[in-house]
């Protein structure tokens, strides 16, 4: 995937939990990176792997990219120019996936991000502790969100080489400078997160009319948009 | 003209952001809302003055004598129910004597990583040379990973 994973479970020193969970996310890597050109996704873009012949999992994950795209009126979508890039439905789906395993295992209390996604998980006292990125000044916060289960997923263009298109114009979203989804489900966040940015203004009532999901987002010029929740979240630190 | 130049700034955030939260239950992840590009900037500016009063507006002088002024508008059920004034720092100083008549709710602080309590970071950081400068990294690096 290209991006490096943190990883923080408080109840265990063990280190085949944590390796086991790097394992599992190499493996996604092995089969969804479109850098390597010997993943299942390099196979399928360079027609070296024809559609019929792709296996399971990844047409799962085809299946999910159109749902979600059906689901955004295409603010999200795995397809570019022609070309399937399912790397922003895998980054959330990845932690998704590692970290019901993870609770599988009887580890209900952990943090994991990749890329900027943060998913948070406690059954316990443990409370997290989540920022979010100042796009400006990266080594800043604009706040803080003190939580127990959160799914926390941030898109924005200030990543250079990281360009969310807006479908309908073909140009980069630019509206804001990033937008924060929160809410139970990383894999929904993500996607919502994107969508939403994508969009541009209208993306704010977009995530708000999503039950359970707050939003927040900065625009060039500096404005801070908060959903009544996100607020609420973000005063209660 | 302050008045004026407040609703103004005012109704135009009004126009891009309608947000209230509804707390309900989800059965799925993702609803079916399909977003709706109609703006309500026509309907809510017309609505009358009884949405806006003079005394949440007491931060207008801001406007022209401190130069650009940050507004953030949080709205719910499509009142305005909260304006906070967050303001840049500008030549002139004021900036503390503006930031102390508004009270932002978000902060901005420079993070020492052994310091500070933050466990992990959200951004739009995805690849890896974006996350070496990352904060994320930082924090990764002050835990010892």
């Amino acid at each position: 995937m290209g991006m490096p994973i943190s990883l923080d479970i408080p109840d265990t020193k063990d280190p085949e939990v944590f390796k086991e969970a790097f394992r599992e996310l190499r493996i996604v890597d092995e089969q969804f990176s479109p850098y390597k050109p010997t993943s299942e996704l390099a196979l399928f873009r360079t027609g070296k792997l024809k559609p019929e012949q792709v296996s399971i999992g990844m047409k799962e994950i085809m299946k999910a990219c159109l749902e979600a795209e059906e689901l955004t009126d295409g603010f999200f979508s795995a397809r570019f120019d022609g070309s399937f890039d399912p790397s922003g439905y895998v980054k959330g789906w990845a932690l998704h996936e590692i970290g019901q395993k993870l609770r599988l295992k009887g580890h209900e209390t952990f943090c994991i991000s990749a890329g900027g996604d943060v998913w948070a998980s406690s059954s316990g006292d443990k409370t997290w502790n989540i920022a979010i990125q100042d796009p400006e000044h990266r080594s800043q916060t604009v706040g803080v969100i003190s939580v127990k289960n959160m799914a926390v997923a941030t898109s924005g263009n200030y990543e250079r080489g990281n360009h969310i298109i807006n479908p309908k114009t073909g140009e980069p979203a630019e509206y804001f400078a990033c937008l924060t989804v929160a809410g139970p489900d990383i894999i929904a966040a993500d996607i919502l997160a994107t969508a939403a940015y994508a969009m541009g203004k209208p993306g704010l009532k977009f995530i708000d009319g999503q039950p359970g999901y707050e939003v927040l987002a900065i625009d060039d010029k500096k404005i801070i948009y908060a959903s009544t929740g996100m607020k609420a979240l973000l005063e209660a630190t | 003209m302050r008045k004026t130049l407040v609703i103004t700034l005012a109704v135009a955030i009004l126009g891009i952001v309608s947000l209230y939260a509804h707390k309900r239950d989800n059965a799925t992840p993702i609803t079916a809302t399909t977003p709706k590009s109609t703006s309500v900037l026509s309907t809510t500016a017309n609505s009358g003055s009884s949405t806006y009063h003079d005394g949440t507006y007491s931060g207008s002088d801001v406007q022209t004598l401190y130069g650009e002024v940050e507004v953030q508008a949080i709205i719910s059920g499509g009142n305005i129910t909260d304006i906070q004034f967050l303001k840049m720092p500008d030549e002139h100083g004021h900036s503390s004597e503006i930031t102390s008549m508004a009270a932002p709710i978000l902060k901005q602080e420079t993070l020492d990583a052994q310091s500070s309590n933050i466990d992990f970071v959200s951004g739009a950081t995805s690849t890896f040379d974006g996350y070496k400068q990352s904060l994320q990294a930082a924090l990764d690096k002050a835990a010892g990973a």
